[in-house]
C-alpha cells in the first residue's frame, strides 16, 4: 500500500511540475489557480477579446466572434479564437514580458519551454506553436462560415483590452479600449 | 512522529465503507451521469465541424493522432460510454465498465479539449477508476448474484478502503494545487483583493450576472468592502492549502467537504461558475449511519437485485437502459428536459447547480453546526 500511494504522489508531484514548466497534460491532475490578481482600482474590470471586422468587397461588417461557432458547446469561443487566431505564441499564452512578479515570470518561463519542446519535440508540443490561423484549411473553413461574395474578402481580427468601470446605474462603461494584437486572413 | 506507512494505514482504516453504501453511492454516480447531462462524449460529434488546422491536442491520448477523430468513431466512442455507465449503473462487471468508463472519457475529452482549452473535471470522471477497486459493485449488482459466495463481508475491505482513500487523496491533492498559484500569484497580499477583481471582470466582462451576484455589487464603495473581499481571499486559500492534510481522517475529510458545499455555492452564486458535480464526489464520504434511510430508496435498491437476478434479464434491463438513456439524450439530458418549460435551454445547468448546491449548502450547514455543537459540549 505505502510502495502504491508513494508511486502515485510521486506521479501526481511530476505531473504538477509539468503543468507549471510546460504545458497541462490531460487527463490533468491540477485545478486552475485563477493566480492573476486584476488592478481593481476604482472597481475598474478588464476583458480581452477578439474584434472581427470582414471586409466583403465594399462592405465592411463587424461581427460578434461567437457567431462563427454557432453548434459549439463544451469549449468557450474565445478560448479556440486565442488558440487559433493570434499572431505568436507570446500573445496567444497571455505572457505579461513587462511584469517582475512571481507569477509573471514563472508563464514566460513555461512559454520559452514550450518553445524549446516546440522545437525538439515537434510531435509532442510543435502544433501549438505553428501559426493555424493562415493554414489553408483553416482559411476554407472561415469561407465556409461567413460565405463572402468577394474574391477580395478579408477577415481582420483585433484583439481588444477593454477597462470598463461601472456606472452609477450598474451598467458598464468603457474606460479605455486598446488593441493588443491583430490578424489579417485573406479568405482567397 | 508516525512513520508514512503508520500514517497511511490509519487514513486507510478510517474509510472503512460499508458495501451497501458503497453500491448505493454507485448508482447514484451513475444516475447523476445519466440524468443530468454530464454523460462524457455526447459533444464529440461537433468535432466533425473544424478542420483538422484547429487540432491542438494537449499532452497525452490525443497526440498520437494527426487530427480530429470522424464522426462513426465518436458515435461509437459515445455509445460505448453510455452502455459502460449502464454497466455501472446494474453492477455489470463493475471492476472493468468502471475502468474502461473513465478511460474513455479521458479519451473522448481529450479530443474535444484538442480545441485549444482543457476543463478540470479529472477529479469528477476519475472517481469510477479509483472505486473500480473499492468494491462498489459488492452490493444491489448483477456481479453481486454472480458472486455471492464471495461477497460476504459486511465492509470494505482493507484494499477497498485503500482506493477510497487514494480517491480522497486524488482529490484533496487537486484543491491543493489549486492554492499554490494564488499564492504565487500575491492573494494573500492584503492590498490585492484578487476575488474582486474576478468577480468585477466576471460580473460585467462576461456577463455573469445570476443568483446573488448582483447583491454583491452592493459591497463595492462600502467601508468593509475592503475586509470583506480580503477574507474571500484568505477563506479559498487556507480551505484549497489544508484540504490536502484534511484527507488523512474521514472525519475530517467529512468537515472539509462541508466547507467545499459552502465554497461551491460562494463560487456559484459569486462567479456564476456550475460545480455541482464535485458535491457527488464528497457523497462518497459521508458516515451514512448516522441517516436513516427511508424505507421506500431499500425498496427501490431491492429492485436493482430482481433486475440483475440472472444474466437473460441482466442483458435485457442493460438493452432497454441504453435504449432509452440514447433516444433520450438524442433530444435533452432527462433533468434538463424538466427544467426546460421554466427556463432557456442555455439556462438549465444553472438552474440544476443553483437548485443541488443549495441542497449541498443546508446539508453542509447542518453537517457543521452539528460538528460545532459537538465540540462545544465536549468543551464544557
Amino acid at each position: 500500500m505505502t510502495k502504491l500511494f508513494l508511486g502515485w504522489l510521486t506521479f501526481l508531484v511530476v505531473a504538477l511540475i509539468f503543468s507549471y514548466t510546460i504545458a497541462e497534460p490531460y487527463p490533468t491532475f491540477i485545478m486552475p489557480g485563477f493566480a492573476r490578481v486584476f488592478d481593481y482600482s476604482n472597481n475598474q474590470f478588464e476583458r480581452i477579446e477578439p474584434e472581427l471586422l470582414f471586409v466583403d468587397g465594399s462592405v465592411q461588417s463587424v461581427m460578434d466572434y461567437k457567431e462563427l461557432f454557432p453548434n459549439l458547446k463544451a469549449v468557450h469561443p474565445n478560448a479556440i479564437m486565442r488558440n487559433l487566431f493570434t499572431s505568436n505564441h507570446i500573445d496567444r499564452t497571455l505572457v505579461d514580458t513587462t511584469s517582475r512578479s512571481i507569477y509573471q515570470r514563472l508563464k514566460y518561463f513555461r512559454y520559452t519551454s514550450q518553445q524549446w519542446m516546440s522545437e525538439h519535440f515537434p510531435r509532442v508540443y510543435g502544433r501549438a506553436i505553428q501559426d493555424r490561423g493562415h493554414d489553408s484549411a483553416t482559411i476554407a473553413w472561415l469561407r465556409r462560415q461567413l460565405q463572402p461574395k468577394s474574391d477580395s474578402a478579408v477577415l481582420h481580427i483585433n484583439w481588444m483590452k477593454t477597462i470598463g468601470i461601472p456606472s452609477e446605474d450598474g451598467a458598464m462603461r468603457v474606460s479605455e479600449s486598446v488593441r493588443i494584437d491583430s490578424m489579417i486572413i485573406k479568405l482567397y | 512522529m508516525k512513520s508514512i506507512s503508520d500514517l497511511i494505514y490509519s487514513a486507510v482504516d478510517s474509510y472503512q465503507i460499508d458495501k451497501e453504501q458503497l453500491g448505493f453511492y454507485r448508482i447514484m454516480y451513475s444516475l447523476f451521469i445519466l440524468l443530468t447531462g454530464a454523460i462524457p462524449n455526447l459533444q464529440l460529434e461537433q468535432l466533425s465541424l473544424y478542420p483538422d488546422s484547429f487540432f491542438t491536442p494537449p499532452i497525452g491520448f490525443a497526440m498520437f493522432f494527426d487530427g480530429f477523430p470522424s464522426e462513426v468513431f465518436c458515435h461509437i466512442l459515445y455509445i460505448t460510454t453510455i452502455v459502460l455507465a449502464v454497466m455501472m449503473l446494474f453492477g455489470v462487471y463493475t471492476k472493468w465498465a468502471s475502468l474502461l468508463f473513465s478511460l474513455l472519457v479521458m479519451l473522448g475529452y481529450s479530443f474535444l479539449f484538442s480545441l485549444g482549452k482543457i476543463n478540470h473535471n479529472t477529479g469528477f470522471f476519475f472517481l469510477p477508476a479509483f472505486m473500480a477497486f473499492s468494491g462498489w459493485g459488492n452490493a444491489y449488482s448483477f456481479d453481486t448474484q454472480r458472486n455471492s459466495m464471495k461477497i460476504k463481508e459486511k465492509l470494505s475491505t482493507s484494499k477497498g478502503s485503500f482506493w477510497i482513500f487514494m480517491y480522497a487523496f486524488t482529490l484533496g491533492w487537486l484543491f491543493w494545487t489549486a492554492s499554490l498559484p494564488k499564492i504565487i500569484g500575491g492573494w494573500l497580499n492584503p492590498s490585492t483583493h484578487a476575488v474582486l477583481g474576478w468577480f468585477m471582470n466576471s460580473y460585467y466582462g462576461d456577463d455573469a450576472q445570476r443568483f446573488l451576484a448582483p447583491m454583491f455589487t452592493k459591497t463595492l464603495n462600502q467601508w468593509y468592502s475592503g475586509v470583506f473581499w480580503e477574507l474571500a481571499d484568505w477563506f479559498t486559500i487556507f480551505f484549497e492549502f489544508l484540504f490536502l492534510w484534511a484527507v488523512f481522517k474521514r472525519t475530517r475529510m467529512i468537515l472539509f467537504c462541508a466547507f467545499a458545499c459552502v465554497f461551491h455555492w460562494l463560487v456559484l452564486n459569486v462567479l456564476n461558475i456550475p460545480s455541482a458535480g464535485f458535491l457527488l464526489c464528497y457523497v462518497l464520504f459521508i458516515d451514512w449511519t448516522h441517516f436513516k434511510i427511508p424505507s421506500w430508496v431499500n425498496k427501490l435498491l431491492s429492485n436493482f437485485d430482481t433486475l440483475t437476478k440472472n444474466a437473460t434479464r441482466t442483458l435485457v434491463t442493460v438493452v432497454i437502459t441504453v435504449g432509452i438513456i440514447y433516444l433520450v439524450q438524442s433530444i435533452a439530458p432527462p433533468l434538463d428536459l424538466l427544467f426546460l418549460p421554466f427556463v432557456p435551454r442555455d439556462e438549465t445547468m444553472y438552474l440544476e447547480a443553483i437548485i443541488l448546491e443549495s441542497i449541498g449548502l443546508l446539508i453542509a450547514l447542518r453537517y457543521i453546526y452539528l460538528r460545532v455543537l459537538d465540540r462545544v459540549r465536549n468543551l464544557v
